[in-house]
């Protein structure tokens, strides 16, 4: 469970990290976040490497993953993710709206799965519902999956 | 088909202002619509009900006489974002306006008459390209940067051709953008060095040395359309997200087919694939 310190802070729900390897799309992400006052981004990294190594020093609540990162895929560090911060969420971000890479994901431990084009309009949705531990499929996707 | 024509038929999505300078001329605002789990989201700790209110009107700072007023144009949502917060976070920079298609940018140009503009290469339908041309001939002095994903220098030297003051990756974006758009309002060409040095060995390579690009023979149109059989596009899909007819793009196919020999549909489909997979579109 996210911790209660984080909860209590300026109001927000949670502390979020970015791994994206595009630098703007991690801006965007930010400015998406912080416009809800509800969570806010404690901090990002480009690798999973350097993500892996962020996440060991900030604890967050959760972890808005990219699914393809350049050194390593977004499924299998989920998977490591897990292993190692289990109270952690992952929310995975990806360009696929197909049901086969939702189901890669959740199944690797994932608790959302959101596609790019949906985020403006419903990333805070889906960080509430992560943080809740509950699971966010974009409407796209779970369409495909029901 | 010209864009014009596509605005006319109403094929243009809603237009969306997200600027003060737009709430401040009193122009119409429509809000894009609201998933159905937003409007069911609880209310935060605090009480207060986040809106899409912050989405759609930038945070900002005062305009003044000196402002340049930017145009962003690219149909990918979180890229917009983190380029408007980039540019916004400027202090003489300020974003008039985002569109998302080139249709709903002329539209919105046309209204907000902005310093410059920033279109996205690979937007939907009508691509940055065509855009770039349209704003060329209606807009002749307003400066235009392009924002691709792709690092070849055939592209920069397509977009400059296409009339485009500068050429930015997405990749080298963040570092250069701010750079690039000082660059084109002062009236000069910005290419990154790495990109200007590609550009002019592009240029002074010609078709018939070796190591040349074939398919740097081919028309912005014809490029275009092998890009979208190499992801995998049919005719028609090609057709109706080009506004053309299937027919035009068999005889572009035809002309692809020609100037790189090939010797049919199928090998031309294969090419595409080959060379769609080999830029890592």
């Amino acid at each position: 469970m996210p911790s209660p310190e984080a909860a209590n802070t300026n109001h927000t729900l949670g502390r979020v990290v970015l791994i994206d390897d595009h630098p703007l799309i991690r801006r965007g992400l930010e400015r998406l976040i912080h416009s809800g006052n509800r969570f806010t981004v404690c901090g990002e990294a480009g690798t999973a490497a350097e993500g892996f190594k962020l996440l060991h020093d900030l604890r967050p609540d959760i972890v808005v993953l990219d699914i393809s990162l350049p050194d390593k895929n977004g499924i299998e560090l989920t998977k490591q993710i897990v292993a190692k911060f289990p109270q952690m969420r992952v929310l995975i971000l990806s360009m696929h709206d197909d049901a086969g890479h939702a189901t890669r994901a959740l199944k690797a431990g994932a608790t959302g799965y959101m596609v790019k084009n949906d985020a403006a309009e419903n990333i805070e949705v889906a960080l509430e519902e992560v943080w809740h531990g509950r699971r966010y499929v974009s409407d796209s996707v779970a369409a495909q999956m029901a | 088909m010209l864009l014009d024509e596509v605005i006319e038929r109403g094929a243009t999505e809603p237009t969306r202002f997200r600027s003060a300078a737009a709430r401040k001329h009193g122009m119409k605002q429509r809000m894009p619509s609201r998933s159905k789990s937003k409007s069911s989201r609880p209310r935060a700790a605090d009480g207060a009900r986040s809106t899409t209110r912050s989405l759609l009107f930038p945070e900002k700072h005062a305009t003044g006489p000196d402002t340049i007023r930017i145009l962003v144009v690219d149909d990918h949502p979180l890229f917009r974002h983190g380029l408007v917060q980039l540019l916004n976070s400027e202090q003489s920079f300020s974003v008039v306006g985002e569109a998302s298609s080139a249709p709903e940018a002329l539209s919105l140009i046309r209204q907000m008459n902005p310093t410059m503009v920033i279109v996205d290469l690979g937007l939907k339908g009508p691509s940055g390209l065509e855009l770039t041309k349209s704003l060329r001939a209606e807009f002749p002095k307003m400066p235009v940067l392009i924002l691709s994903m792709h690092d070849e220098p055939t592209y920069a030297v397509r977009s400059l051709r296409a009339g485009a003051n500068g050429y930015v990756t997405k990749e080298e974006a963040l570092s250069s953008v701010l750079v690039a758009v000082r660059e084109v309002i002062d009236g000069r060409t910005y290419l990154s060095p790495a990109m200007a040095s590609d550009v002019i060995a592009n240029v002074v390579l010609t078709k018939q040395e070796p190591g040349a690009d074939p398919t740097s023979q081919l028309t912005d149109r014809e490029i275009e359309i092998l890009e979208r059989i190499g992801k995998g596009e049919e005719v028609k899909a090609i057709a109706r997200a080009l506004h053309l007819s299937p027919k035009t793009v068999e005889t572009h196919r035809a002309h692809i087919k020609e100037k790189l020999k090939l010797a049919n549909a199928r090998q031309v489909a294969r090419y595409a694939v080959q060379w769609v997979s080999a830029r890592n579109f």
